[in-house]
């Protein structure tokens, strides 16, 4: 008769205390990084794009718009990397700030604008000028093709890469 | 790595790989707390050049914090490329930061005028590291050690989809 010899591995204890960890800890701290990430190479006037592995700048601004924001500046507070000729999603600032993140139940991470009432925009030549939600402007910029929350290939690997750090330096901690 | 330990050390992937990891954070430690490789500090300020352009501005950087980072693709991208009975070397995880990296170790991106080598630890540093997988390696050498950690079963495994999916490698510091 042939006895088979049961080796049982338990790895049940690291597992659950790895899974805690992860939610609780790192998903949050991972979650604001992409929000701070995407916030500011926007303003840097990157725009971001999934799944794309270079970067561009944002399209430039028409005319139009140029001498529109340079008129709208003489009566609004401007954020401090405004310029009426930069192609960057910045006027007052209000909406690249609105960006924010959430853990989700499940373990995933949204990033997402915070949509809230704006601080109206003064139009001296505009009287019916209506006050926008961070959604709404959201929404018209991606329609006129001006996407920005997007996690494009440089980001997906920074984050993996964070991620990597992360678990193997708190399974050490697990296993000392 | 004998030189390290004092003693052979034995063939475990497992072991390399872990200390190369500890390694490479104590390197992005260093370099975030403005270190260089011999423990001074990097060469301050940025210039202002650099200092007014928006990418710097929109970072929200300051002059004077000198820490190799603005997005922080470069420092994300270091780690264990690869390791044999001899050695563990470090590297970065593609080209572009490779060479970014390079630029300013060897003092290229200043046109010679001064470098800031950021990668490396001083030998105080690698040793302290060191010190603390001891008991592992006199474990091993004993044929007392445990079966393989998850921890080392899981940095193996990444190690090998790393070098699958990544053609560059990377050049070691």
């Amino acid at each position: 008769m042939v006895r088979v010899a049961k080796v049982k591995f338990n790895f049940k204890k690291e597992i659950d205390a790895l899974e805690a960890l992860v939610k609780k800890k790192f998903m949050d701290s991972l979650g604001k990084f992409v929000a701070k990430q995407i916030k500011d190479l926007s303003r840097s006037g990157v725009q971001l794009k999934t799944k794309k592995d270079s970067r561009d700048a944002h399209p430039p601004l028409t005319e139009f718009t140029k001498k529109k924001r340079a008129e709208l500046a003489r009566d609004n507070n401007t954020h401090a990397l405004y310029s009426p000729n930069r192609s960057n999603l910045t006027f007052t600032g209000q909406l690249l700030n609105a960006i924010t993140h959430a853990v989700i139940k499940d373990g995933r991470v949204k990033i997402q604008v915070k949509d809230s009432i704006r601080k109206p925009i003064v139009d001296k030549a505009s009287k019916k000028r209506k006050t926008l939600t961070n959604a709404e402007v959201q929404a018209d910029l991606e329609k006129r093709g001006r996407d920005f929350l997007a996690v494009d290939d440089e980001l997906e690997k920074q984050i993996a890469n964070r991620v990597n750090r992360f678990i193997t330096r708190e399974l050490r901690k697990i296993r000392k | 790595m004998q030189d390290l330990f004092k003693t052979t050390v034995p063939t475990d992937d497992g072991l390399r790989l872990a200390l190369g990891q500890d390694i490479v954070d104590a390197i992005v430690k260093n370099t975030e707390d403005k270190k260089d490789a011999d423990g001074g500090n990097l060469h301050s300020p940025y210039s202002n050049e650099y200092a007014d352009s928006l990418k710097f501005k929109a970072f929200g950087k300051s002059k004077s914090k000198v820490n190799m980072t603005l997005t922080g693709a470069m420092l994300d991208s270091v780690k264990v490329e690869s390791f044999n009975d001899d050695e563990i070397v470090i590297g970065f995880d593609d080209k572009l930061q490779s060479s970014k990296a390079h630029g300013h170790i060897s003092g290229a991106v200043t046109k010679g005028k001064f470098k800031r080598d950021f990668f490396g630890l001083p030998d105080s540093d690698v040793v302290s590291i060191a010190e603390e997988f001891q008991t592992q390696v006199d474990d091993l050498n004993a044929d007392e050690a445990d079966e393989p950690s998850f921890l080392e079963l899981f940095l193996l495994e990444q190690l090998r989809r790393t070098n699958q999916n990544n053609p560059f490698g990377g050049t070691s510091g």
